[in-house]
């Protein structure tokens, strides 16, 4: 399988105007891992992804894929790196006047030069990798919530993306579904090997998916804690992180045990 | 198949009765990729195998693409009732085909199934939905009526502060465009008037035509469409909306029914201002056909206007207004209707605020022609 990338932010500062959401974010997210980045509402999470994405430009620093620089890249610079990447939104974001397989569709018959009946082929197989193989003609006001997720991961790995980016994966999804989720999501990472960027603040999904995960403080407007899950709920550096992790209000020691 | 470079490729050979498919090359997304259909003719033509097997070369780069293909042969196999061998394929490859093969997920739930139809079905489905729709306005006229009765007996739950936005929406902003096209109007009755009466010498006639022309139709009609493209599209966009946010919901479990809170203001509102409106683009449209009439004709203002009043009666004033009336309710119940009707997508609104104008234009024309029929029957 074709390796997969990294990405680097440094001293990344994002704001709305004045107002400023998050300063001096320093961190990787290494090659082939999953990376979740949580934190309470309104902390910055999907902004982060934004800059990512380059819908948003950063107030200060950069952002690094690989070694070039997106945040300098000019325009077509920039379309060529988000072509190996490939985005889940919240709630789905098919487009609704086509079919579930049309909108797996679009980015193969954008991308590639590949025949319609390849093209129907590989539709098929991206969504039966996700459960959904069968469901190519159906609208997406036609299937439940769960389902379009499914779906919009389909057309995420559409062109087979290097990197994997999740926005609230879990939202709106009852626990079954969201569990079932969680484990395709591994299982595509086991197989695909692709570096998945995952934004949420579902502690199931952040211990049972994330290699490692960012924490961002909604008060303090920085990044006070990165590390595996688990390390992190077990020595949390931070008052906030702790009840975060645990939802409990009242008790914290940053001792180690 | 070619074997060399950046292009995929297939090698078929035979080994102890088992088809072996070699894959090379470049079997990503972005790769010349090969059909199924390719290799299909390979597979019949070969007798007696035991089953298939897929190998692959050392140098070759692959994503999920090669997958699908695989996946693809063991539909073949299947079919053919040949046997399988993975073995020799890496793990990540393994998983990914057996992600392909898993069956679809119990309790995925669609609103639907898909099925194709023959012409008597179609024509059936549209034919129910024709009636269910007529059903539905009936039901929707059922509704409001009660609702307006509720309200003169102040038992309504109306929002007057609503109610007063939208009026002024209804009138104060509208007024700019009717007085366009009302002016337009005048201008085009007296130019048809000028073209015509001119050749018998009957230029003075022209204040009949403008004046029964705009006062019993034209006023009313041309109004009536403006506020079907300008606020029956509006109700049904904002009603729409409301229903994609689940306002309309949030509503009906607090027990407070849509129609006396959204329906009932605005079906209120344009009543009272269509015929206000109309008079409105009576006095443009007279006027502007009476500019053309002296500047075009040579009819002076005052042979203009004695000749108007000596045709008309206040049954043709009181018809454009009754039929201002009537419009608005049309035009508020279109619009309202279609915007509760509204569908869930991103175009459902777009579509809706359309469905409201035609619907409220067709009403319009429809009711007109009812409406002539009747005076002309009672002779007004």
């Amino acid at each position: 399988m074709k390796a997969s990338a990294e990405i680097r932010i440094e001293n990344l500062t994002m704001a709305y105007g004045q107002r400023i959401i998050q300063q001096d974010l320093n961190f990787e997210i290494h090659s082939g891992e999953v990376m979740a980045i949580m934190g309470g509402s309104g902390c910055g999470k999907s902004t982060l992804l934004r800059h990512l994405l380059g819908l948003r430009e950063p107030a200060k620093g950069n952002i690094f894929f690989g070694d070039q620089s997106f945040t300098d890249a000019n325009l077509k610079m920039r379309q060529s790196i988000l072509r190996k990447c490939g985005v889940l939104y919240q709630g789905g974001a098919l487009w609704s006047s086509m079919t579930v397989g049309e909108n797996v569709a679009l980015p193969i018959e954008e991308f590639t030069g590949h025949s319609k009946s390849k093209i129907r082929e590989l539709v098929r197989f991206k969504l039966s990798l996700v459960g959904l193989g069968g469901f190519e003609n159906y609208y997406p006001a036609e299937i439940s919530g769960g389902m379009k997720k499914r779906a919009g991961l389909a057309r995420a790995l559409a062109l087979d993306p290097e990197i994997l980016f999740l926005d609230e994966p879990s939202a709106g999804l009852d626990p079954v579904s969201s569990r079932r989720l969680d484990e395709t999501i591994i299982e595509l990472k086991e197989s695909l090997g692709s570096t998945i960027v995952m934004v949420t603040h579902e502690l199931p999904s952040i211990f049972s998916v994330a290699d490692r995960a960012v924490f961002l403080d909604v008060h303090e407007k920085r990044m006070t804690a990165i590390g595996k899950p688990a390390d992190l709920l077990k020595n949390p550096p931070s008052k906030s992180l702790h009840q975060f992790l645990t939802r409990n209000f009242t008790e914290y020691s940053n001792e180690t045990n | 198949m070619d074997d060399s470079g950046k292009v995929a490729g297939i090698e078929l050979s035979m080994e102890d009765s088992w088809l072996e498919l070699r894959f090379s090359g470049d079997w990503s997304i972005h790769g010349i990729l090969p059909e199924i259909a390719e290799i299909i003719p390979s597979i019949e033509l070969s007798e007696s195998i035991l089953g298939i097997r897929p190998l692959l070369n050392d140098a070759i780069e692959f994503d999920s693409s090669l997958a699908s293909f695989i996946f693809q042969v063991s539909r073949e196999a299947n079919s053919r009732g040949l046997k399988l061998d993975y073995s020799p394929l890496p793990s990540n490859l393994l998983k990914l085909i057996e992600l392909g093969q898993q069956v679809v997920q119990a309790g995925d739930s669609v609103s639907s199934e898909v099925k194709s139809k023959n012409w008597i079905e179609e024509f059936g489905e549209i034919s129910v939905r024709y009636i269910e729709g007529t059903l539905e306005i009936a039901t929707f006229t059922g509704d409001w009526v009660i609702a307006l009765s509720r309200l003169l007996r102040g038992k309504a739950k109306i929002r007057w502060d609503d109610f007063w936005q939208i009026m002024k929406s209804v009138s104060v902003d509208a007024l700019p465009i009717v007085a366009l096209i009302s002016f337009l109007i005048g201008v085009i009755i007296a130019f048809l008037g000028a073209v015509t009466l001119k050749q018998f010498g009957a230029e003075f006639a022209v204040a009949y035509l403008v004046g029964f022309g705009i006062l019993r139709e034209m006023g009313a009609i041309m109004t009536g469409i403006i506020m079907a493209g300008r606020s029956g599209a509006a109700f049904a966009a904002q009603i729409g909306s409301m229903k994609i946010n689940e306002e309309i919901d949030a509503l009906k479990t607090l027990g407070i029914s849509p129609i006396e809170f959204i329906v009932l203001p605005r079906l209120l509102a344009l009543v009272i201002m269509m015929p206000l409106l109309t008079l409105f683009s009576n006095v443009i449209g007279i006027l502007s056909g009476w500019l053309v009439a002296e500047g075009l004709m040579g009819v002076p203002g005052p042979v203009f206007f004695v000749e108007m009043q000596s045709v008309l009666y206040i049954g043709d004033f009181l018809l454009g207004l009754f039929k201002a009336c009537v419009f608005g309710v049309l035009v508020a119940t279109a619009g309202c209707l279609r915007g509760l009707q509204s569908g869930t997508g991103a175009d459902a609104v777009g579509v809706a605020a359309t469905r409201a104008v035609v619907a409220g234009i067709t009403l319009i024309v429809f009711s007109n022609a009812l409406i002539d029929w009747a005076a002309a029957t009672i002779g007004i």
